[in-house]
């Protein structure tokens, strides 16, 4: 099966961040895998795009941030943990429903309905 | 992680973050979090790889590319951030500006805003009727605060560049220059009010009284300016500005 890349996912891809958050709390790294499992492989985005979308997200107050206290074993710069506000939830549950009519309205024009 | 890679990391990052149109604090953040994540990239491709130069490529390969990232950076960046680029061109400390621009620049905000104020304090007593207290001689000091202070502030930046240089400089640290600049900024608040008294009182003996219970306290000036450099001054800072990204 064809990769999904980056241009088709662009719209979508705070959608997917607040999605793959609803799961847990995540730094920018376990984001990425997450994604990566979900989408089976299929998923192809490069490691820095995700990083605009989440400090929009940020901005946004959907997503929380806060820098990591303790370094769980690792040497290095701190990493950002991100969750999900309020805000968050509600703006996925507007994203799936979104989406949900667009692949309606889409499948009923293509004759391919999900 | 030898220090050739993790050189080439923040490179990865840098060439990325530095042409991002955002204040200091914010490019600080972004910065950290990209190299916390090249890292772990990193070490994840060298241990499936074996090989650092070869990881390093691999992560810089998965990173994406630095045009398209920075842009992507710049649209995630908020308005309200201009307000923080604004304070930081108008005080803050300058990246490719000289010492002696820097200097001006702030000499010309403090005394501007010291302007500002005193011609409050002017607007204030003259509605209140007292105006002409200001044409009395009592009130010159007060009328030269704004030169005094643009001037203090213009000596004082030279001075913490002198110091700068002599603790963190390419020459490598000079215990001598320091020395010379920490005296040279313990003089400078009580040299200049002699100064203004000389020129108020025309008397020297009676300015050098007025300016002598200053010297004991100006000690803190120069503690003060070594305080400012290294805050001022962390190494981190230099450390990406001096990354040779091109």
């Amino acid at each position: 099966m064809e990769a999904i890349n980056g241009d088709k996912l662009r719209g979508h891809l705070e959608t997917m961040v607040l999605s793959n958050l609803e799961q847990g709390e995540a730094h920018g790294l376990e984001i990425l895998r997450r994604l990566e499992e979900a989408g089976c492989g299929l998923v192809r985005l490069t490691d820095g795009s995700r990083y605009p979308a989440v400090y929009r997200l940020v901005l946004a107050g959907e997503v929380k941030a806060v820098w990591e206290s303790e370094p769980h074993g690792r040497r290095g710069p701190r990493r950002r943990i991100y969750c999900l506000t309020a805000k968050g939830q509600r703006k996925l549950a507007a994203g799936r429903a979104e989406w949900q009519q667009f692949v309606r309205v889409l499948g009923g024009i293509l004759g391919a309905s999900a | 992680m030898n220090e050739s890679s993790l050189t080439g990391l923040k490179i990865i990052v840098e060439r990325t973050v530095r042409p991002v149109c955002a204040s200091t604090s914010r490019k600080r953040k972004m910065r950290e979090e990209l190299l916390a994540h090249v890292s772990a990239v990193f070490e994840e491709e060298s241990a499936r790889l074996g090989d650092e130069p070869a990881a390093l490529a691999r992560t810089q390969q998965r990173f994406g590319q630095a045009a398209e990232l920075t842009g992507l950076l710049q649209a995630s960046v908020p308005r309200v951030d201009c307000i923080d680029r604004f304070a930081e061109n108008l005080v803050g400390y300058p990246s490719r500006e000289s010492a002696l621009q820097w200097a001006v620049r702030l000499a010309t905000v403090v005394g501007a805003f010291s302007f500002v104020f005193v011609g409050i304090a002017i607007l204030i007593q003259g509605l209140r009727g007292q105006g002409s207290e200001w044409l009395t001689v009592a009130r010159i000091p007060s009328l030269l605060a704004p030169v005094a202070m643009g001037f203090l502030v213009f000596c004082g930046t030279m001075l913490m560049h002198g110091m700068r240089q002599a603790l963190f400089g390419p020459a490598g640290r000079s215990w001598l220059r320091a020395g010379l600049v920490a005296a040279a900024s313990w003089i400078i608040i009580p040299l200049t009010t002699f100064g203004m008294c000389l020129a108020l009182l025309a008397d020297v003996q009676t300015s050098l009284w007025n300016v002598l219970p200053m010297l004991p306290y100006g000690v803190l000036v120069p503690v003060a300016l070594v305080v400012m450099v290294y805050v001022v001054d962390s190494e981190c800072r230099q450390e990406w500005a001096s990354l040779q990204i091109d």
